[in-house]
């Protein structure tokens, strides 16, 4: 190959490179944001008010997280233990650990749909729904009828 | 998808074995490889796949760039630009927002800034790749020809997304010609199964105790803190040398030989030891492409030093855009240059057990820096080691921990050492249906693990 041909190659390696990781920073990025300033927004979501705030031990018990393992997060579920309606926010403390948490809350849902699969029709087609994502140091589980309201109004903040 | 998840081993590993094996010959069997890789990476990161094919091109191409270059000028103008260019995408999306953070912390200027998602295993295969064009341009091979074979080697999914740093050399002959039978498919099988053991009945629970201590402190006594380190301590090495012998198990199986990551370093007399039989591969890229380019020891000693100093800080940068992770590394650094200036005598002429407990209790503090994310979190977990900011010396909980846990660590300890895997080796030989029944058994522990508690991913995944 002639030095001509490689130095084009090259070039066009590096632009198709920078054009690559700029859509990727456009699309994948998040705002560095306060968790419990995100809270006060998103509890104004209709579907968020029959939810109960829960803490530690059921971020534990539910999903297998300590509280100490992310930097802050959100935890609503609903009291009756039938319901699937839960709104989980987990801000890490580093990108390296969100593959970590990530697969923590989507065993969480392989795990629902297990309970709920044999008998709760309605559940099932709700956990079918769940927002079940991530966007920088955030990881989300919104499952419920106002899921994708409650996504886009913590997508708007982000 | 990790090695130790539901679907890897009952859905994705048996398809792709079975069409491995039914293929004809290496090329049609190469297809197949990368093919499974792709799907294997796009599982988690289907976004990130377009990267893993950007990075094996373009450091495919640079290889051949360099071994082309007629003077060695420009060979090297070649090489700094592809390492400059894997150095770039790892910066970017490790180090970014890390480095606006620093400057923002220095300056109290508050830098906003967007963060992205690590594509896994970015930290191995952009080494794996860098350590390639160095190679090629050091003449130690030539430059591979067909970008089907490179592929195979950049992207092979067994040590793709966390390690061991596999070397081109050291695979190159397996790459264009490889020997399988029923004896190597055994033997990775074992490799795997014992891997899997490690991580899912030992490091999984282990990593529970330690969990639950780290988040208790400083309402923990001064022995549960012990305890809690010790478990981490065990955690760690099972966990990720357990990943190791997966990922060697699975060459094995596909016929390749990838080299040892872990040498029983729980057993060395030195913190140097022990970082020649931790994490080999890492340990080995840094040597020959960082601290031997710097001159080595072969300088003088305040520029040994410093090229100690650098070396530990990248390494501790390497795990992670933290500076916990920085200390951690200079931690090594300074360690390192105690035992060659001050230590030399005592570790070459000390008793063994003394040098050992040395060693372990160096790096069990050292886990203290890499395990916890904040410094207020590592002052705690010091200050409760050390009975400052302890609840007691002792108490009922380092009781429960220390008899619901006494089989995990007795286990645990047992394969920091050479003892079980001798037995079994011994084993066998003399007994070989035996030997192949405890494997199974394990499988099928392993099994009603991973079916019973959720999944946890390999440590070093992360990196």
């Amino acid at each position: 190959m002639s030095e001509r041909l490689s130095l084009i190659v090259k070039i066009g390696m590096t632009a198709f490179l920078v054009l690559y990781l700029a859509l990727l920073y456009r699309a994948d990025s998040a705002k560095d944001i306060s968790l419990s300033s995100a809270e006060e927004s998103l509890t104004s979501v209709s579907g968020m008010q029959s939810l109960q705030k829960r803490g530690r031990a059921d971020l534990k018990r539910f999903f297998s997280i300590e509280e100490t393992d992310v930097d802050s997060y959100i935890f609503y579920k609903a009291q009756s233990p039938m319901s699937v309606d839960e709104v989980l926010i987990l801000k890490a403390w580093r990108m390296e650990e969100t593959d970590a948490l990530f697969e923590k809350v989507q065993a969480h849902l392989s795990s629902q749909e297990t309970v709920f699969g044999a008998y709760g029709t309605n559940q099932m087609a709700l956990l079918a729904n769940a927002s079940v994502s991530r966007r920088g140091k955030y990881i989300w589980y919104i499952c419920g009828p106002d899921s994708q309201a409650i996504t886009e109004r913590f997508l708007r903040l982000l | 998808m990790g090695f130790s998840s539901i679907v890897f081993i009952f859905t994705f590993l048996p398809i792709f074995l079975w069409l491995y094996y039914l293929m004809p010959g290496d090329r049609s069997r190469d297809i197949v490889l990368v093919a499974g890789s792709f799907i294997f990476y796009a599982f988690g990161e289907p976004v990130y796949l377009i990267l893993l094919i950007f990075s094996a091109f373009f450091n495919y191409f640079m290889g051949l760039d360099i071994d082309k270059a007629q003077y060695d000028d420009v060979a090297k103008r070649h090489l700094i630009f592809g390492v400059i260019i894997n150095l770039l995408i790892l910066c970017f999306f490790k180090y970014w927002g890390f480095f606006l953070d620093t400057i923002s912390g220095i300056t109290g200027i508050s830098i906003a800034h967007p963060v992205l998602s690590l594509p896994i295993g970015l930290s191995f295969y952009t080494f794996k790749n860098i350590s390639y064009l160095a190679d090629v341009y050091s003449q130690k091979f030539q430059a591979q020809e067909s970008f089907l074979t490179y592929l195979v080697y950049s992207t092979m999914f067994p040590h793709m997304a966390a390690g061991p740093i596999v070397r081109y050399g050291d695979i190159e002959e397996a790459l264009y010609s490889r020997h399988i039978d029923i004896g190597r498919i055994g033997l990775g099988a074992e490799y795997f199964i014992k891997g899997l053991a490690k991580k899912v009945l030992l490091a999984d629970n282990l990593g529970l105790i330690f969990s639950a201590v780290s988040s208790s402190v400083p309402s923990v006594s001064m022995l549960t803190a012990w305890l809690g380190l010790g478990a981490y301590t065990l955690q760690i090495y099972l966990d990720f040398s357990g990943y190791s012998d997966m990922a060697i198990g699975l060459g094995k199986m596909l016929g390749f030989d990838f080299l040892k990551n872990f040498d029983y370093p729980y057993l060395s007399v030195s913190v140097s030891e022990f970082w020649r039989r931790w994490h080999i591969s890492l340990g080995s890229f840094f040597r020959d492409y960082v601290y031997i380019p710097l001159g080595g020891n072969r300088v003088s000693p305040p520029a040994h030093v410093r090229n100690i100093l650098i070396v530990w800080a990248l390494t501790g940068l390497w795990h992670g855009a933290s500076w916990n992770f920085v200390l951690w590394g200079v931690y090594y650094g300074i360690l390192l240059l105690v035992e060659k200036y001050a230590l030399n005598r005592f570790i070459s002429e000390g008793p063994l057990i003394a040098c050992r407990i040395y060693t372990v209790l160096s790096v069990m503090i050292g886990w203290v820096f890499f395990s916890l994310p904040s410094f207020g979190a590592i002052g705690r977990y010091f200050s409760a080691l050390f009975g400052f900011g302890a609840s007691s010396f002792a108490d009922m909980t380092f009781l429960y921990y220390l008899k619901t846990g006494f089989v995990l660590f007795a286990l645990g300890i047992l394969c920091c050492t050479p003892f079980l895997q001798d037995r079994f080796k011994m084993l066998m030989r003399r007994r070989r249906a035996v030997a192949i029944a405890i494997d199974l058994v394990l499988l099928v522990l392993c099994i009603a693990f991973m079916v019973y508690n959720s999944y946890t991913p390999f440590l070093y995944q992360q990196f």
